[in-house]
């Protein structure tokens, strides 16, 4: 029997110990509290299940385990059974339910009746709200303008991804932009492929990372947290050297073994310093330089001409003194790091968000992945290793008639295009985006997306850009719905993991696969035709049939199984399998995903698509592309990164970077975390601004007064920390906050800089970057 | 009996705050308004403290999640007047806030400064409210809260053991926390237990606890850094 003082005990320390201990809750909650949550039914007892998922708060791709209770979702935990990040979880992941439960979401497709921006709305049916889209759609093709429908697409991958590019290509138009793409374009240039590639973080030695902040928000977040653990306390191996060049001193440089402060944009002008040191002092892997890379030494085409190859430029240009006078680094920290970077192999250069975000940022990347090279760490454990992908059933060939032929053929425009008055869209459909608040130059992206006769929005929220649409066809939250999370950026093996709904939609909201596949057999011939698949659902059956037929890898199993099926693969083996494809299905929904052994190449060329067949310092691809005919352009080199803004009126470099709660502004809605978003800051709820305490006592500004930033694009204002991480010439503002828009929570809480950006490309690859505006500080 | 402890390892700790939000997603810590978060009135049983030292460019930030340290001779207990916080026999300090009269005693008797008062009736959105773990009771205005060690989990592991006429033993319950750390810095179990992991690392040499000279005898260990040089 309990004793009273017991039994108190145990109330005290957290409930009855049995589930269903309702009337404990209900004691302390409102009745309307109490209302809400006899949904939940607390008052019989309960029934515990739990059901295995991918996360989709950011593009990490993390397995997660929900609990229900009475097939409620009460919790959200880390799958153990997957391979990325092995039960465990970043906040955001945490904080999934809350999305779930989140009470903006829309409940049902919606029409604009307000003026733009205005954000009134009616709720309509989605037979209604379909048939005005696939009217829109026809009329477009009818006036063979398909092209000028313009698909903006921030978080498709997998299967997703293709059902996207299938249905542009269908209907006719080049313009499905993505700006997710994770690609390297530098590094795809020097290795050929597509220039997604891992890094070998676990059986590393030295990592030099330049700017790739990846303790914080950048690739898989949780998988390179689990590397990180690794290099530190792994056993059997000695504690890895871990050196972060930034502008920032962000957490990843807190736990780095040294932080280099570097002048913006000027990463890449440090590698090549170090690659001087590392040549001079012949440091360098000299076989795999003769065997496996080109441009290396000076070198003759065919037609007789001499070029100068990577050692001579580097050997003239970026001797230490003028290395240390561009990047504002210590003589003796390039010689340092240099030494360790060659002598204590395996090492491996990163690149980052901190280092390409500039207009110069394909050249520090060059100069950077050179580094990789000339430590022969490319295609090896403890290297540079490719990115594969799962084998997948290819679907049937995409029928086109001659509008959509036509329609193809017109120039794809690009993220510059959108702050020109050349943006041709006619129809703009949104998906996992929110450009009014994520660009660059905030205004001037309103003014594009104004002129624009006709938006649809597919985010389950009313964000910025979707108070601009005139239809919303809202889709399902990622715990309510089927889709496969393949080509997660940086994983160095082949994985697929299965988003299933974790419970019935509680609204009424629809797939957007099914909604485009609906759509395509709406506008019927030939892009009905090349959809030969009913719902999302069937698409990913028949997509997986081949990861079952090739067997191949595994369903994902306990880190263990995990362990011995990847020994076997390697050598040769097929690991035990389902007897049939529908019990292979089975296997895979329930467990959550599949995994293969990584492949490194058997041998190098396999890796290196270049012309050469090598590993190119001299990027003969290029050269084809940009006529250019200076060498020294063509090898990586320091480009000075162009900034907006003259120094004068605008004395101090602008970072903005990614926390990994908000993830750039879509964490914005949940309670937790925006309580959360400057925990190490002891920040919640706001926005701030990092100030050097010595440029901070130069403007006269206090700690957590309230200052202006000023740049050419426009004015906010935010608290000031100051932070001895802090570059004095630099001030940093973490993204995300700032909504004017996106629901109760987000709203009108703290600034976004985003406003403040101006637009800038990078030289090269003409993505957008970030991180090119000057400012002005001073007290409000 | 086990006396359950903790062990943080700082090397591998990245500051993510996983931790953090694990735990109030389990233990079911409701959130205060933005205005009472700005007056520090938040409540976050697990918390990550961080040190900042030195200056640019030669800065270095030390992160420390700091949950209740579960003192083996807790300065709590003894000032509350109602005898609502306690130490129960394996070691866990706990707080019945039935008996609780919001007196705060403990919380200024508390050196580390994990003991949080609730202001106001919590107020839960739908956001919240729909997610809510069944197994740990809501606690009202004016009463204090604090870490538990997931003492609900604690309890459920005890049932399932019980009923094979076993006792709980290291490896049968761990906290959300620790569950959930990326880089497997915490780590939780019984430091009575010669084969448990969490014992042996508590004894490394690397381990240090919170304001030890106090006497306060904490349950939660911390490893420090390795060496800082290149």
């Amino acid at each position: 029997m309990i004793k009273r003082r017991e039994f108190l005990k145990y109330v005290g320390l957290g409930g009855a110990g049995v589930l269903g201990s309702g009337w404990l809750l209900e004691k302390v909650l409102s009745d309307s509290d109490v209302q809400s949550l006899n949904a939940v039914s607390l008052t019989k007892p309960a029934v515990e299940s739990w059901v295995t998922s991918i996360c989709q708060q950011c593009p990490g791709g993390c397995g997660i385990k929900v609990r229900l209770v009475d097939r409620r979702p009460v919790k959200i935990d880390g799958s153990p059974l997957y391979p990325i990040n092995r039960g465990t979880l970043c906040p955001a992941g945490h904080s999934g339910l809350q999305v779930l439960y989140n009470p903006d979401r829309l409940t049902s497709p919606l029409r604009r009746v307000g003026t733009r921006g205005e954000n009134k709305w009616e709720p309509i049916s989605w037979d209604e709200a379909l048939l005005l889209v696939q009217k829109k759609l026809s009329e477009l093709r009818e006036k063979h303008l398909s092209h000028e429908l313009v698909f903006m697409d921030g978080d498709s991958r997998g299967l997703m991804s293709t059902l996207i590019r299938r249905f542009m290509e269908a209907y006719g138009s080049p313009n499905h932009l993505r700006t997710n793409l994770n690609a390297h374009s530098a590094v795809s240039l020097m290795q050929g492929g597509s220039g997604e590639i891992a890094y070998d973080l676990s059986n590393a030695n030295y990592v030099l990372s330049f700017g790739f902040d990846f303790l914080e928000a950048e690739g898989s977040p949780i998988w390179l947290a689990r590397m990180y653990g690794q290099l530190r306390q792994r056993a059997n191996r000695t504690r890895a050297r871990i050196v972060q060049v930034d502008t920032r001193y962000s957490i990843t440089a807190a736990k780095a073994d040294k932080w280099v402060p570097v002048n913006p944009g000027t990463e890449g002008a440090f590698a090549l310093g170090i690659a001087y040191v590392i040549v001079q002092e012949e440091l360098y892997d000299k076989e795999f330089i003769a065997k496996n890379t080109f441009g290396f030494n000076d070198w003759t085409d065919t037609k007789g001409v001499k070029h100068a190859g990577f050692t001579t430029l580097v050997m003239r240009e970026y001797y230490p003194e003028a290395v240390s006078r561009i990047t504002g680094v210590p003589i003796e920290d390039i010689i340092r790091v240099a030494r360790g970077f060659g002598q204590e192999r395996p090492s491996i250069a990163l690149s980052g968000k901190g280092a390409t975000s500039y207009s110069n940022g394909f050249w520090n990347e060059a100069a950077i992945h050179a580094l990789n090279a000339l430590v022969g760490n490319v295609g090896k454990p403890g290297g540079v290793v490719p990115q594969p992908e799962p084998p997948f059933t290819p679907q049937a060939d995409i029928i086109h008639d001659e509008i959509s032929k036509k329609g193809l053929s017109r120039r794809k425009i690009s993220e510059a295009g959108l702050y020109t008055n050349e943006f041709p869209a006619q129809v703009l459909f949104l998906y996992h985006i929110n450009p009014v608040f994520e660009f660059s130059n905030t205004k001037k992206i309103i003014d594009v997306i104004q002129k624009i006769p006709f938006i649809v929005s597919f985010s389950s929220f009313v964000d910025e850009t979707s108070e601009y649409a005139d239809v919303i066809l809202p889709d399902h939250t990622y715990l309510e719905k089927w889709q496969d999370d393949t080509e997660v950026p940086g994983i160095g093996f082949p994985h697929v993991g299965i988003r299933k709904p974790v419970v019935d939609p509680l609204h009424n909201t629809r797939h957007t696969g099914d909604v485009l596949i609906r759509l395509a057999h709406a506008l019927g011939g030939t892009v009905s035709t090349s959809f030969g698949h009913s719902d999302f659902l069937s698409l990913m059956k028949h997509s997986f049939r081949k990861m079952y037929e090739s067997g191949s890898g595994s369903v994902v199993s306990e880190e263990f199984e995990e362990s011995m099926m990847i020994y076997l693969e390697k050598r040769g083996w097929k690991v035990e399998r389902a007897a049939s494809f529908d019990e292979f299905w089975g296997q895979l929904v329930e467990k959550g995903g599949w995994v293969a052994a990584p492949r490194y190449p058997t041998s190098l060329p396999d890796m290196f698509q270049t012309s050469s067949g090598k590993f190119e310092f001299y990027l003969h691809s290029l050269k084809e592309k940009s006529q250019n005919k200076d060498d020294q352009l063509l090898l990586p080199h320091y480009e000075p990164p162009e900034f907006i803004g003259f120094e004068n009126d605008y004395p101090l470099y602008f970072k903005i970077y990614d926390t990994n709660t908000l993830f750039g502004g879509t964490g914005a809605n949940q309670e937790m975390l925006l309580e959360m978003v400057g925990h190490r800051f002891y920040q919640r709820w706001d926005s701030w601004v990092e100030i050097n305490p010595e440029t901070a006592a130069d403007l006269g500004i206090n700690h957590d007064e309230l200052v202006s930033i000023e740049s050419s694009s426009g004015r906010i204002e935010a608290r000031a920390k100051l932070f001895p991480g802090a570059m004095p010439d630099v001030i940093s503002m973490p993204v995300g906050l700032g909504h004017t828009s996106y629901g109760r929570f987000a709203k009108n809480r703290g600034v976004n800089p985003n406003e403040i950006i101006a637009e800038k490309f990078d030289s090269v690859s003409k993505t957008a970057v970030k991180f090119s505006t000057r400012v002005r500080v001073h007290k409000v | 009996m086990a006396r359950w402890g903790m062990v943080v390892d700082l090397d591998m700790c990245t500051g993510c705050g996983a931790c953090i939000a694990a735990c109030k997603e389990e233990n079911n810590v409701a959130y205060v308004s933005p205005e009472e978060a700005e007056k520090g009135r938040a409540i976050s049983w697990m918390q990550m403290v961080n040190f900042v030292e030195g200056e640019f460019p030669n800065v270095h930030i030390k992160y420390m999640p700091r949950p209740c340290m579960h003192c083996d001779n807790p300065p709590c207990i003894k000032v509350c007047p109602v005898h609502a916080t306690f130490k129960d026999e394996e070691g866990i300090v706990g707080q019945i806030y039935e008996r609780c009269i919001g007196c705060r005693y403990c919380m200024s008797a508390c050196p580390y400064t994990v003991k949080y008062f609730n202001w106001f009736e919590p107020e839960w959105t739908e956001s919240t409210i729909a997610s809510m773990n069944p197994d740990v009771s809501l606690r009202k205005k004016g009463v204090v809260e604090k870490c538990t060690f997931c003492h609900h989990r604690l309890q459920k592991a005890r049932d399932k053991a019980r009923a094979k006429g076993m006792e709980v033993v290291d490896g049968d319950y761990t906290t959300a926390c620790a569950d959930t750390c990326p880089t497997q810095a915490i780590s939780f179990g019984d430091l009575d237990d010669p084969n448990s992991n969490t014992a042996r690392l508590s004894k490394s040499k690397r381990a240090f606890r919170m304001l030890e000279d106090l006497g306060t005898e904490p349950k939660v260990f911390y490893l420090s850094e390795g060496e800082k040089n290149v």
